[in-house]
């Protein structure tokens, strides 16, 4: 294939700019083998994040062309002809040249209230599910963290909408939640959490997540908008509101209030 | 010493499927837990895991119990494993698999609602609890997302380069922050090494840029000792075209589900050399392998399995012997396909969807080929060959405890040796992070609760942040360290592979040597904020080590034996049956190699491998 | 390098910058035609042209009196018809209800268009496709915004669009109706054969405009039960769909409506594209037929 020009940003939180290497392309090569040639013969400090190189991982993600993807999952015979543009994910602050700091997504994961199962169907600590019960479950289960839906996400990344007062968790742990909140065994209620700390009504499910997911998640059909309905049943149906307050009168429900947890204040103990 | 020190009761280090559960234990103890992972979290090498985890459920086929897992395991091992940790293993590992599901995994369904298990090379029942062909990132999520509402402090993007001693024990690490680029200090009670494999030392791997052996390294360094490290092992299937993907790993899922393999003259090879051991146990004819696939019987007796899932060492070894014969396919490989299954069991239910249910088999394979490979694997044979996947050799440890013979260091999952033997069985090793990353963080709990902090040693601190600086702008330095590793890794497939050769391994000792003597002139460009010529060059001591101990053994072993086969003695040999082979760092700072008797098994195991012979 | 590190080291993208090179606006604009396009002649139809939702006799006036339908058809926009002095799909036979006021104009779809056009508003599929071409919010995946403020859905007033469950109840009502109407067209008024008057007897029948109308409910229909509402509604809710006490598990008849309707929402988008188009065309059909422009074709 030939010569191609990578044009890369390069620099740190104080400021960068796109430099020119030119690589040499053979059959079948992935961008992240070109950052990897020009890594080893042309900037060996050139700064990105990989682990598995077979989509797997969800460490090497980047925009090329200004669409977030894998590196590791772009061949280079599917970009068009002429200088393949490749920078940091925008959502997220720099580190190093395509590194970012995705601490905050981890920050997120940390809010929500870990899986708790209904007791044993069995003594032997078993239980019985179907296999078409956990499809659903699993088809969230299938991310690898990638963040690249937190990336593209305008109201992370345009908005940055990551500190209080008003957070948006964003595609990655709707998907979390939704895995925790529809699988058969959970007995926990996420929906106060979703609604007020995670505010899940900032998604206006423009679904850029669901384009550029690796693992082809139906991350707003699936997750997010399923969960706005959870939402509405329990928050804004009169209908539904009106059933409660009778059921209550009747004593035929319990309510229980959980506290809400806060995002945590970002570490500095690494200074 | 102005680097900042963390205090911790346990310091585990590594944050795959091992450490995380050993982490997970030691803070359900109550002990303070330090998490070192040299990524991000939750990217470390076991989302890679594809198969399953092998425990004795006994759900799909209620025969399957943990003695027979145990013999399994055994002979698979060539019966160089440690057989206290193969029985804890086959005994432990159901436990440990459903504790997962309670912590949220969500398993593959039987019929009946219980976890699925599905059939893997070696295995005599299905026995592979799994998900799709993703099991190892269930797993590592499950661990994480329990893990992390334990109040167990993570250091991301952290890598330790040396263990600090105080006398015999260990009491604490230092390492670095791969972001600035500044040193940490670790003060621990007890440490857990669960760093994974070596695969980086060579050029055809499976694995990450992680897996540089330095868990290996760093407990050999503190005076440790090192088991089995001639084996190592390669996954007969890796991929082999297009040449930036050699290596990815192709699950041995495609051959449980019905993969033929066959050479470049379009023959199904593997049915022209079953090993004695396993001739009852493996079908001579496509028919019955192919009813073993779908689980159903061969003329009113349980159909044995197809030659292809004969055990790793042996498949792979078959492949080279066809490629270097000649047969090859173009780029290298032999073929794998499912055409042929797919249109036998065309037959017998009529208006099946071929490629709809290759897809819903595999569907990792399928993407990894078309989007890697621009191969539909419904209508196209894959080409794959022999690629490092896993080193059973370790860290040698106590069977029950997981420390190592240094007090307080203790090791679990790829990092120990011992379990596997000669050669591991598929979906061994996820049950292994399970069951030893649960005992090495118990027993490092216990340890940390029985002794005090030792003190922390303020020479090897500086002596280490020394060296670790020497690199970046090295006034003598002309290496660049890219360019020693991969001559390294060159060195290492071409001399210490596969087939071994004494002259060959001789010869790699010189050219390790030589590789030596140019690491003391790499040098780095740059500063030390998130630099990978930098990283590279300190992982380089870790792969150099670990190669020299990989090539001493396997010197050593004059024998063929599991994944060793070595040209010059092909057969194997009583003698070598009876012991494994240990390196240590001597007095002098040279690699010591020694013979260390395999002891006795008891009766009551003997039984068992006799009743499942 | 255009755009500046901010201290935090986050670099924003201003409005409409963007490193991709493939044609990101094109969907937006598509959608911008073809929303507009529709809201417009929804818009005059509503205002401008009064009666013409079915074909009668004289098709030059519409309103004459005597003016007997000669054809089975009702053009949606119309469905179902409450107000109408002489047709036979009317459901009161007056001309207006009594309560409107004398001086503003009526046309009987002011009355019902409202429920359709809720409920396509407030769908999840049409939000994001006026959020992203309207409101630019963002304009196309990883292009800059032109706003910096957002509120999302979180607050007033795009609060309201919760209360897109209650449309698709009225939507599954309009299914039945619009069923009933497409069904009423292989109904056919037998014509005198000299005058062409209806003689007040009925016979099967196939126009060209029965067959429009099916499909045209069919797509409709497709939309209307692949709503992601409609989904939540018959099963989604649910954890389990079968979750046995030490018992068989058996897929139960929700999760089989479930697994059917998310089929349906699979493809949400293109049956919200394809329906909305029917329902446009089916009404000019119609309208063109009534008005005599165009000739409906008997095909039975």
């Amino acid at each position: 294939m030939g010569k191609t020009i990578f044009r890369i940003w390069r620099g740190d939180k104080t400021g960068g700019q796109f430099r020119e290497y030119q690589a040499e392309v053979s059959e079948g090569m992935v961008v992240l083998d070109v950052v990897h040639q020009i890594q080893a013969t042309q900037a060996p400090d050139l700064a990105c994040r990989w682990n598995c190189k077979a989509g797997k991982c969800g460490s090497c993600s980047a925009e090329i062309n200004g669409q977030p993807r894998l590196m590791c999952m772009t061949r280079m015979d599917s970009l068009p002809p002429g200088p393949v543009t490749l920078e940091p994910m925008r959502a997220f602050p720099i580190i190093k040249d395509l590194v970012t700091d995705v601490s905050w997504n981890y920050r997120i994961n940390k809010l929500i209230p870990p899986f708790k199962p209904r007791p044993p169907d069995f003594p032997d600590g078993t239980w019985r599910l179907a296999q078409e019960e956990v499809d659903r479950v699993q088809e969230f289960r299938k991310c690898i963290e990638c963040f690249l839906c937190q990336n593209v996400c305008h109201v992370l990344r345009d908005h940055q909408m990551k500190e209080p007062p008003e957070i948006f968790g964003g595609p990655r742990f709707m998907i979390r939640v939704a895995a925790l909140e529809m699988h058969p065994l959970d007995t926990v209620d996420r929906l106060p959490l979703l609604k007020d700390v995670l505010n899940i009504g900032l998604c206006n499910i423009t679904k850029c997540c669901t384009e550029v997911c690796p693992e082809e998640i139906h991350i707003t059909d699936n997750g997010i908008i399923p969960l706005k309905e959870r939402v509405v049943d329990a928050y804004y149906d009169p209908l539904l509101w009106l059933a409660r307050k009778v059921g209550n009168l009747l004593g035929l429900r319990k309510n229980k209030k959980i506290p809400l947890p806060t995002l945590q204040k970002n570490p500095t103990s690494e200074a | 010493m102005d680097y900042p020190i963390y205090e911790h009761d346990v310091l585990v280090i590594g944050a795959g499927g091992a450490g995380l559960r050993a982490a997970i234990e030691a803070s359900a103890m109550g002990c303070r837990v330090g998490l070192v992972c040299k990524s991000l979290l939750g990217k470390a090498h076991t989302v890679m895991a594809e198969g399953g985890i092998a425990a004795a459920l006994g759900n799909v086929d209620a025969r399957d119990n943990w003695e027979v897992h145990f013999a399994d395991t055994m002979r698979g091992g060539q019966y160089l494993n440690n057989w206290r940790m193969a029985e804890i293993h086959a005994k432990e590992a159901p436990e440990r698999v459903r504790e997962l599901e309670a912590w949220g995994a969500v398993f593959d369904r039987t019929k009946d609602g219980r976890i699925l298990q599905r059939h893997f090379g070696g295995h005599k029942y299905p026995r592979l609890a799994h998900v799709g062909d993703r099991t190892g990132l269930e797993m590592i999520r499950t661990l994480q997302d329990h893990g992390i509402h334990q109040g167990i402090d993570v250091h991301m993007e952290c890598t330790i380069i040396r263990l600090l001693k105080d006398g015999d024990r260990v009491v604490g690490a230092f390492g670095y922050y791969r972001e600035r680029g500044q040193f940490v200090v670790f003060h621990a009670k007890a440490i857990v090494l669960a760093t994974g494999g070596i695969g980086k030392a060579y050029k055809i791997t499976s694995n990450s840029w992680e897996y540089t052996g330095d868990g290996h390294a760093l407990a050999y360094e503190a005076g440790a000792e090192l088991v089995d490290m001639e084996f190592v092992q390669f996954h007969p299937t890796g991929m082999v075209w297009p040449p930036s993907v050699r290596g990815i790993l192709v699950t041995e899922g495609v051959r449980g589900e019905g993969g033929v393999l066959r050479n470049a003259l379009g023959k199904r090879f593997m049915f022209d050399d079953i090993p004695e051991a396993y001739r009852n146990s493996t079908a001579d004819n496509e028919e019955e392998g192919f009813l073993y696939v779908i689980g159903e019987k061969y003329q009113g007796r349980d159909a044995r399995r197809p030659p292809e899932l004969l055990t790793r060492d042996h498949v792979a070894r078959c492949i080279v012997r066809e490629i270097r014969e000649g047969r090859g396919s173009p780029h290298g490989g032999v073929f794998l396909e499912l055409q042929t299954f797919c249109d036998w069991l065309e037959r017998r239910r009529p208006g099946l969807n071929k490629a709809e249910y290759i897809k819903k088999k595999l569907p990792s394979m399928y993407h990894q080929f078309k989007q890697l490979g621009g191969i539909d694997i419904t209508k196209q044979p894959m080409e794959v060959g022999p690629t490092v996947h896993y080193i059973m050799g370790g860290v040698r440890v106590d069977g029950d405890t997981q420390m190592s013979t240094v007090p307080g260091l203790f090791a679990a999952g790829e990092v120990a040796g011992g379990l596997h033997g000669a050669n591991r069985l598929g979906g061994n090793s996820l049950s292994d992070l399970l069951v030893f990353g649960k005992r090495a963080g118990e027993y490092a709990a216990r340890f940390a609760k029985e002794h005090a902090a030792g003190q922390l040693p303020r020479d090897q601190i500086e002596e280490t942040a020394r060296w670790a600086l020497s690199f970046i702008d090295h006034p003598q330095g002309d290496e660049n360290p890219f360019q020693v590793q991969y001559d390294l890794q060159e060195t290492m497939q071409n001399l210490v592979g596969i087939v071994r050769r004494e002259e060959d391994m001789l010869r790699a000792l010189e050219a390790l040597e030589r590789l030596r003597e140019r690491y003391r002139r790499v040098r780095v460009v740059g500063n030390r904020e998130y630099n990978p010529g930098w990283h590279t060059a300190m992982d380089l001591r870790n792969l150099l080590i670990v190669a020299e101990a990989i090539t001493r053994s396997a010197l050593e072993r004059r024998e063929s034996r599991g994944a060793q086969f070595r040209e010059d003695y092909p057969n194997k040999s009583e003698e070598f049956g009876k012991v494994n082979i240990v390196v240590c760092k001597g007095p002098d700072g040279s690699m010591r190699v020694r013979r260390e008797p395999i002891p006795e098994m008891p009766d009551y195991l003997k039984r068992v491998i006799e009743q499942n012979k | 390098m255009s755009a500046v590190a901010t201290p935090s080291g986050i670099l924003r993208r201003r409005y409409g910058e963007t490193m991709r090179r493939d044609a990101w606006w094109l969907g937006p604009a598509l959608t911008v035609v073809g929303l507009t396009a529709f809201v417009l002649y929804a818009t005059f139809i509503v205002l401008a042209v009064p009666g013409y939702f079915e074909i009668r006799l004289n098709k030059q006036d519409f309103f004459a009196p005597n003016n007997p339908a000669v054809a089975p058809y009702l053009a949606p926009f119309h469905a179902p018809l409450l107000f109408d002095e002489q047709s036979p799909h009317a459901w009161f036979q007056q001309a207006r209800p009594s309560w409107w006021p004398t001086w503003l104009p009526f046309n009987a779809a002011l009355l019902i268009l409202i429920f359709p056009a809720g409920f396509r508003f407030t769908c999840y599929y049409y939000r994001k496709a006026y959020y992203r071409a309207f409101w630019q919010d963002p304009p196309a995946c990883a292009v800059g915004e032109p706003r910096t403020s957002y509120w999302g859905e979180n607050h007033w007033p795009l609060l309201i669009q919760n209360v897109h469950r209650y449309f698709l109840y009225a939507a599954i009502v309009f299914l039945v109706f619009l069923w009933h109407d497409a069904l009423l067209a292989f109904r056919w008024p037998v014509l005198d054969q000299n005058t062409g008057v209806p003689t007040g007897s009925y016979t099967f029948g196939i126009g060209l405009g029965t067959i429009i109308m099916l499909i045209n409910v069919y797509l409709l229909t497709s939309y209307t039960l692949g709503c992601h509402s409609f989904r939540h509604l018959i099963g989604g809710r649910k954890n389990c769909f079968s979750c046995p006490v030490n018992g068989m598990l058996k897929p139960t008849v929700s999760y089989r409506l479930w697994r059917f309707s998310t089929h349906l929402n699979e493809r949400h988008q293109l049956w919200a594209w394809l329906s909305l188009f029917s329902v446009g065309f089916t009404d000019l059909y119609i309208r063109l037929c009534a008005a005599g422009i165009w000739h409906d074709l008997r095909i039975w």
